[in-house]
């Protein structure tokens, strides 16, 4: 490469000379990540899917309770974001629209699978705890285990706002976008989510 | 339902907290390989743009041969060459196309806040045009005045 001007070098320095190429993107900030990206380098992609597909899995395997319809759902999650990187526009977050892609293809799955919806009269009763023996209830895989069936009982839109504000940390804002529903209810789902749960797991009180 | 003074069910919180510190899935790096996988494997769409041989200029008959480049490799080698320059990032590559010959080249770009940026879209633009004449040769020779650089937003520190 030939340029007049005499630092013309520092742009062949850039990411190419002196590391690995698809380094620059390790500690990278998402936009520059989502722009690199958009521009076809796969590099930059997949330092995408290295941030934020572990917590993308770890919510489809909430949502969904069968861990390889949540391997399924993520790729095409990741798949559609590749796709269609040229019309993100920042609206949202990076990690908001990633978790909108894969709530949709949980949301596809679900309707492939016609799951019969969770109704809220479900819960009027209070559930008999897994054991009986609650002096054996005490190791943190029995509690995940029986907090796995509660959410499983969850309707739809409660587990997944529960998920996403208590586990993922997200704004009701960001809920909302996800959900394609309001902020407030957002807030209804997850005040109703919270007691049926915490009326589900009371034996662990 | 029993709560903390703050008024957070402790079991709730004990369930977040249960979940967000589970490690990572096990299958992680088979899954991730199988996403990366299908990424690399999903093509978007591209058109070729026309290219001289490398070697053209001291073999003449491959002046008649007939190579051309993905308008997706010819946009990335550009990023590659600008990207940190001056701490700009390159948010839009467009190729100014007849057909397949590549005419000109819109670019846009992340500016630093404080920069001369006038001197440093020449600067890019120049490394922008060295660029494409390197990977397209001379089909047809590419000038300055070919290549648009456009400032479309600053920040504040080059990162």
């Amino acid at each position: 490469m030939k340029v007049d001007d005499p630092d013309a070098t520092a742009g062949e320095t850039a990411g190419a000379v002196g590391e690995p190429f698809g380094e620059e993107f390790i500690a990278a900030p998402d936009r520059v990540l989502v722009n690199a990206a958009a521009l076809g380098e796969r590099d930059a992609f997949e330092a995408i899917v290295l941030r934020y597909g572990p917590e993308m899995l770890r919510y489809a395997q909430h949502m969904l309770s069968d861990a390889g319809a949540a391997e399924e759902v993520t790729q095409d999650a990741f798949v559609a974001a590749w796709k269609g990187l040229d019309t993100f526009r920042g609206d949202s977050s990076l990690r908001t629209w990633l978790f909108t892609l894969v709530s949709h293809k949980v949301i596809d799955h679900r309707r492939r699978r016609s799951v019969t919806p969770t109704r809220d009269w479900v819960f009027d009763t209070t559930p008999a705890p897994i054991t009986d023996h609650p002096e054996t209830r005490v190791s943190n895989a029995d509690f995940l285990t029986e907090l796995d069936a509660a959410l499983a009982e969850l309707p739809y839109r409660q587990r997944a706002a529960w998920l996403l504000r208590e586990v993922d940390g997200m704004t009701h804002a960001e809920i909302g976008r996800i959900l394609v529903i309001t902020p407030s209810a957002v807030r209804g789902h997850l005040v109703r989510a919270r007691a049926t749960l915490s009326e589900r797991m009371a034996a662990w009180r | 339902m029993a709560m903390t003074p703050d008024g957070v069910d402790p079991v709730l919180a004990r369930a977040a907290r249960s979940l967000k510190e589970q490690p990572v899935d096990a299958r992680w790096i088979d899954i991730s390989d199988s996403i990366i996988s299908r990424v690399r494997a999903t093509t978007r769409r591209t058109w070729p743009v026309d290219a001289e041989y490398p070697t053209a200029a001291t073999q003449p008959e491959r002046k008649a041969d007939t190579l051309r480049i993905s308008d997706h490799i010819v946009r990335s080698a550009v990023r590659r060459a600008l990207a940190g320059v001056h701490g700009a990032e390159p948010t839009a590559i467009d190729l100014y196309l007849d057909g397949h010959t590549c005419t000109g080249a819109h670019i846009e770009i992340v500016g630093v806040y404080g920069d001369d940026l006038q001197a440093e879209g020449a600067h890019l633009a120049a490394i922008a045009l060295a660029t494409l004449n390197d990977l397209l040769g001379s089909v047809p020779p590419l000038t300055r005045a070919d290549i648009d650089v456009r400032v479309n937003d600053i920040k504040l520190t080059a990162e």
